[in-house]
């Protein structure tokens, strides 16, 4: 038996539970029951599930073509490129969200943008924010991801009479493909836990564009406790999940050196 | 011609050189570079492969001008383009695709239809059947270099080349493979372009050159 791994996990289990059972059983179990089934709560819910989504769906595409430029390139162009393409991920969210609410509302380009986009107070504002947020996200570990392929693989396809798109789609992308599916569940989980960024954006007006984060936030201030805590319980579910996950796509299964 | 020819070629890379004044390869024929590691062998076949892009000279497979420069680039066909059968040191099976697609990968690149007949038939070829389900992992590094042979023959090349294909494999079957190698090359009448640090290797060739300090000298 692993005795120290048990140790770690009994005790990281044992404190999570504690935390959170002393909680509930202060708020009460029938007050959560309703407040999982309230309006606010699927609504939230819905919410950050389809802005989150949509937002890594549009996000992956970009991140797996940009890694892949850069994890091919030396020299230092291409760490000054990712390091300022992950400086939403770097940066405070909130700090993010205020400089795109003041660019959409004070620039030109950002005038036009939300005219044809529709983007301040909506939940599109929210895709926005978490698109940018996924992308940088998913950056740093895309790249080391296609690292890990060697570029010999690639020499081999075209010798093989496969082009640039064929070797890209056939080789490439699936030897590197534990990296990126880790990487974007990654930029999944920081589209959906965000609550700076997308609150500058978007706002919280509940029902529209008020996600879990935000929705938490709102149903504390207002006192209901127990509609923010059936918030909580599952954004650390959908949390651990997520990670999980993640760590198990990135580690090719259960293998641990 | 056909065959390979290679004439006054210059690949740079950093401030290494290699130089290649004339290299013929005809068709059945076998060349063995020989020389130490580094000298610069794979680069010249990375080079005639189109991995690496040489700043002037002349290569010519199969009657085609894949690569020509002088005084400017005139020609510099793709990889993909070149119809070489390429077999890397580390042979760099696609650890991803089991022996069939890894074959019918090949097979797929030169838009031949792959079908278990055509792929068993390039298996049987190297001596290798019945393994078609197999992960590359799943093989011995002898199994797999035979793999990656065929891979390389799958894709109905018109000129082999070959880097180091008998290392770390025991002495038995380093002189079976190379039976075979020369049989293969000969049977098909491809021209193979064979590069390795063993002397052992000049045994199968019929043309002979050394590779010192990135220049390439002839002693047929």
């Amino acid at each position: 038996m692993d005795i120290p791994m048990l140790i770690i996990l009994l005790t990281s289990l044992g404190v999570s539970i504690y935390v959170i059972a002393s909680v509930v059983s202060g708020v009460g179990m029938g007050s959560l029951a309703t407040a999982f089934t309230s309006w606010e709560f699927r609504s939230a819910l819905t919410l950050s599930l389809v802005a989150a989504f949509l937002a890594t769906i549009l996000a992956a595409p970009l991140a797996i073509s940009i890694a892949y430029v850069m994890a091919r390139r030396g020299g230092l162009l291409p760490l000054v490129a990712e390091s300022l393409l992950t400086l939403p991920f770097t940066t405070t969210p909130v700090a993010t969200g205020s400089l795109l609410l003041l660019f959409i509302a004070q620039t030109s380009l950002g005038r036009w943008l939300d005219r044809i986009l529709n983007l301040l107070f909506t939940l599109n504002g929210a895709v926005l924010v978490q698109f940018i947020l996924a992308l940088s996200t998913m950056l740093t570990p895309m790249i080391e991801a296609f690292k890990t392929v060697d570029v010999e693989y690639e020499h081999v396809s075209r010798t093989l009479g496969h082009g640039f798109l064929s070797t890209y789609i056939s080789v490439v992308i699936p030897l590197a493909r534990r990296g990126l599916l880790s990487s974007i569940l990654m930029g999944f989980m920081k589209a959906f836990s965000d609550f700076g960024a997308t609150v500058m954006v978007a706002g919280i007006i509940i029902g529209r564009t008020a996600t879990l984060p935000g929705a938490i936030y709102v149903e504390m201030s207002s006192g209901n406790v127990n509609i923010a805590l059936a918030m909580i319980i599952l954004s650390i579910i959908v949390s651990f999940i997520i990670s999980l996950l993640a760590r198990i796509f990135r580690s090719g299964g259960f293998e641990r050196t | 011609m056909s065959g390979l020819e290679v004439r006054d070629l210059v690949v740079a890379i950093g401030g290494f050189r290699v130089v290649a004044e004339k290299l013929v390869v005809a068709p059945g024929e076998i060349a063995v570079i020989h020389g130490p590691n580094g000298a610069g062998k794979t680069t010249l076949l990375k080079a005639i492969a189109g991995l690496v892009k040489p700043v002037r000279g002349l290569i010519v497979i199969n009657g085609e001008t894949v690569f020509k420069a002088y005084v400017k680039t005139e020609v510099n066909k793709p990889p993909e383009k070149r119809w070489v059968g390429y077999l890397p040191q580390n042979l760099l099976l696609f650890p991803h695709m089991t022996v069939y697609e890894n074959i019918a990968f090949a097979m797929k690149g030169r838009g031949i239809k792959p079908d278990s007949r055509k792929v068993s038939e390039v298996l049987d070829l190297v001596g290798l059947k019945g393994l078609e389900d197999r992960r590359p992992s799943e093989l011995s590094y002898g199994q797999q270099q035979r793999v990656a042979l065929a891979r390389a023959l799958a894709s109905n090349p018109r000129v082999l080349l070959l880097d180091e294909p008998f290392s770390n494999i025991d002495v038995e079957f380093k002189r079976e493979l190379r039976r075979e190698v020369s049989r293969i090359a000969r049977t098909l009448g491809l021209p193979t372009l064979l590069v390795s640090h063993d002397p052992e290797d000049l045994t199968i060739a019929d043309k002979q050159f050394l590779m010192d300090k990135g220049v390439l000298r002839g002693r047929v």
